[in-house]
Formats: structure tokens, C-alpha cells, sequence
């Protein structure tokens, strides 16, 4: 459910950038939270090498999301 | 010096702490009508990512690879609001949504992070925390002080989750929301 989209060309500001990629489903955030919650669920119930799995691998997906959405230039003049 | 039940108490408050935040989050959201974007929701994602270390602290004891998993957290949550911050630091630029007390959620955010990693490693100086949970394996006894902290952390997230929902939909969070895509 969580997946890139460097296949869209269009602008930043057009209608299809900002509301979203047509065809497919990504429900990144949402997937994130979900994912933490059940490593928060999962270490509750005594599983604790599984949440510390679940936990690394929901990190990265989140560096991978957190990629997607770093596309702003940062304006900074040093 | 920190015991191990002093240490399962302290790690129960940091999920006191980590709930208050996402609480007052859902809070300036509905008050406020601030609508969280992409990088605001990736750093509740981050405040949940953080509950994960002190839950493992309380279920099985203090021990050093739950406090790095905090660090590891706290450090992508401070990426990412550091990056917020570098996105509106130009002059003129009157950042995203409303400033609390003079400055923005992402700058507060990054100084929470960054307050965490700093408590973390002040934490972790206290060796005999560990002591008990390496030589026993014994689990701490939960009474209801840490228990409500894990379930109250816990129902946030899964307030987040139908949060982020209800505000894109089964698609991407837009840039800039303006609206709720799940609501008339």
C-alpha cells in the first residue's frame, strides 16, 4: 500500500499532484500508524524480538515515505 | 539511583508524556481546523514510533536496546520537523498553520525530539536499571498506573489512524489539505 510515485510528471500545484495518484492506493501515513500500532500491540503481548522486527521495518518504510514527500526544494543560500 | 521499578515508572511517564502530545495534536487540529499535512502526520507517526521503546520498558524491564530504539525514533522525528522548519526558515515565510506560543508544531516537535534524546542518554547513564532485568529475566509487575499509560498511547494511535482516514481517504494526504476527503 505504500509505494513511490516517480511515474507522475505533472507540476507541483496541478490537480492531479495534489489530490492524488490516480490508479493507484496509497495510504502511506495510515499504513505507518498502523504498522506502529501493531508493534505497540504486538510488545504488549509479550512478543518482543517481533515488535523490535516490526519496529526497524516500519522505520524504514517511514524514511521511504518521508523521502516521497521531501520533494520541496529547500530555498537556503548559505 | 535509578532501580528498575523507578525506571518501568519513569518509562510509564514518557508514555504519559507521548500521549498528552498527540492528545493536544487532536486537540489545536479540531479547535484550530488546522488540517495536519504530510510532514505534520509523518511527525505524529514519529511521536507514535517513540511510545514503542518506553512500551518495551515497562512490558520487560529497562534494557539498552529499548532506549535505542527510542533514540532511533526521536532521531527520525527530529529529521523530519527539522526539515519542516528549513522549508518556512526564509524570511517573510509565515510558515505552516498557527504558532503555539510563538512557534510553529514542527518547531516544537523538534525540540521535543530533541529534549527526548537528550533525556534518553541522560537515562542511560544509570547502569543498575539494567542489573535486575539481565540476571532474573523477571517481567516488572504492571499495576494500573503503567497500564493505563500503554493503553492511553495506544488508542491515540489508533485515533491516528482513523484520523488520517477520514482526512485523505484511501489515497495519498494532499500537500496542503483543506478539507476532510471523507466528510460531506
Amino acid at each position: 500500500m505504500v509505494a513511490r510515485a516517480d511515474h507522475l510528471t505533472e507540476p507541483r500545484g496541478s490537480v492531479l499532484h495534489e489530490t492524488s495518484f490516480r490508479g493507484e492506493t496509497i495510504m502511506d501515513q495510515l499504513v505507518l500508524f498502523l504498522l506502529f500500532a501493531a508493534t505497540l500491540f504486538v510488545a504488549w503481548n509479550g512478543r518482543r524480538r517481533v515488535a523490535i522486527g516490526l519496529f526497524f521495518l516500519t522505520i524504514a518504510l517511514f524514511i521511504a515515505d518521508y523521502l516521497h514527500h521531501a520533494t520541496d526544494p529547500l530555498t537556503l543560500s548559505f | 539511583m535509578l532501580t528498575p521499578r523507578h525506571a518501568v515508572t519513569l518509562n510509564a511517564l514518557g508514555l504519559y508524556a507521548i500521549a498528552a502530545i498527540l492528545f493536544a495534536a487532536f486537540v489545536f487540529q479540531i479547535v484550530l481546523s488546522e488540517l495536519p499535512c504530510p510532514l505534520c502526520l509523518l511527525q505524529r507517526v514519529a511521536f507514535a514510533a517513540l511510545a514503542v521503546g518506553p512500551a518495551l520498558n515497562v512490558r520487560f524491564g529497562p534494557r539498552p536496546s529499548h532506549y535505542a530504539v527510542s533514540l532511533v525514533a526521536a532521531l527520525a522525528g527530529a529529521g523530519v520537523s527539522g526539515r519542516q522548519i528549513l522549508l518556512h526558515v526564509l524570511p517573510g515565510d509565515a510558515g505552516y498553520g498557527s504558532a503555539i506560543l510563538g512557534y510553529h508544531y514542527y518547531t516544537w516537535a523538534f525540540v521535543i525530539f530533541v529534549i527526548a534524546i537528550v533525556l534518553i542518554a541522560l537515562v542511560l547513564l544509570f547502569d543498575r536499571q539494567f542489573e535486575q532485568a539481565f540476571d532474573t529475566r523477571q517481567l516488572p509487575v504492571l499495576g494500573r498506573f503503567e497500564k493505563t499509560a500503554f493503553w492511553l498511547v495506544f488508542a491515540l494511535v489508533a485515533g491516528n489512524i482513523l484520523n488520517v482516514f477520514v482526512e485523505c481517504g484511501p489515497d495519498v494526504c494532499p500537500d496542503n489539505p483543506t478539507a476532510y476527503l471523507m466528510l460531506p
